[in-house]
């Protein structure tokens, strides 16, 4: 793609969502994580489960199914 | 500071990454542009969750990080396939190849 297209593409995508993310309201104050609250979502707390658990081994499936990719397309001689 | 500032960068930050992709022939720099979209999301959701204050925008960060760990071995791995096959790892010349 021509490069000055492409520059007014990017620059049109920006002013476009510039407005919509201008109309933010409130300041940036950081507020105090609970950092355990990561890990009940993730794995849950004795026997109840996390809500984030089947989409956390989905995600396992797809980083397994990755390398193995990985491993059969660069692997291969031919 | 003004929150959306914040989400202003990373605004930028994916318009950078799309001029990135729009622009370069070479896969390279394709997959380092699509790795900037993707840091530039996981920004975002950062920022959200850190002015918050509630976790799940973090655990999407940590899906995302991973989502782009596979993305970028899938990429390279292609793009190792496409210089042992033609020498070269511009994008265009792909079209040329019978998988």
């Amino acid at each position: 793609m021509n490069n000055k297209l492409a520059a007014l593409a990017a620059a049109l995508f920006v002013i476009v969502f510039g407005f919509e993310v201008a109309q933010i309201k409130g300041q940036f104050t950081p507020v105090t994580q609970n950092l355990q609250m990561i890990g009940y979502e993730l794995f849950g707390t004795g026997s109840v489960v996390g809500r984030y658990v089947v989409p956390f081994e989905l995600l396992s499936l797809i980083l397994v199914a990755g390398i193995i990719g990985m491993f059969y397309i660069a692997g291969r001689e031919d | 500071m003004y929150l959306f500032l914040v989400s202003m960068l990373s605004l930028i930050l994916f318009a950078v990454g799309l001029y990135g992709i729009m622009v370069s022939n070479v896969g390279i720099k394709m997959l380092i542009s699509i790795e900037i979209l993707i840091n530039s999301a996981i920004l975002e959701l950062v920022t959200v969750a850190v002015s918050s204050g509630t976790v799940d925008p973090i655990i999407l960060a940590l899906f995302g990080i991973a989502i782009g760990a596979v993305e970028s071995v899938i990429g390279l791995s292609l793009l190792t396939a496409t210089f042992r096959r033609i020498g070269n790892v511009a994008i265009a010349l792909l079209r040329e190849i019978k998988w």
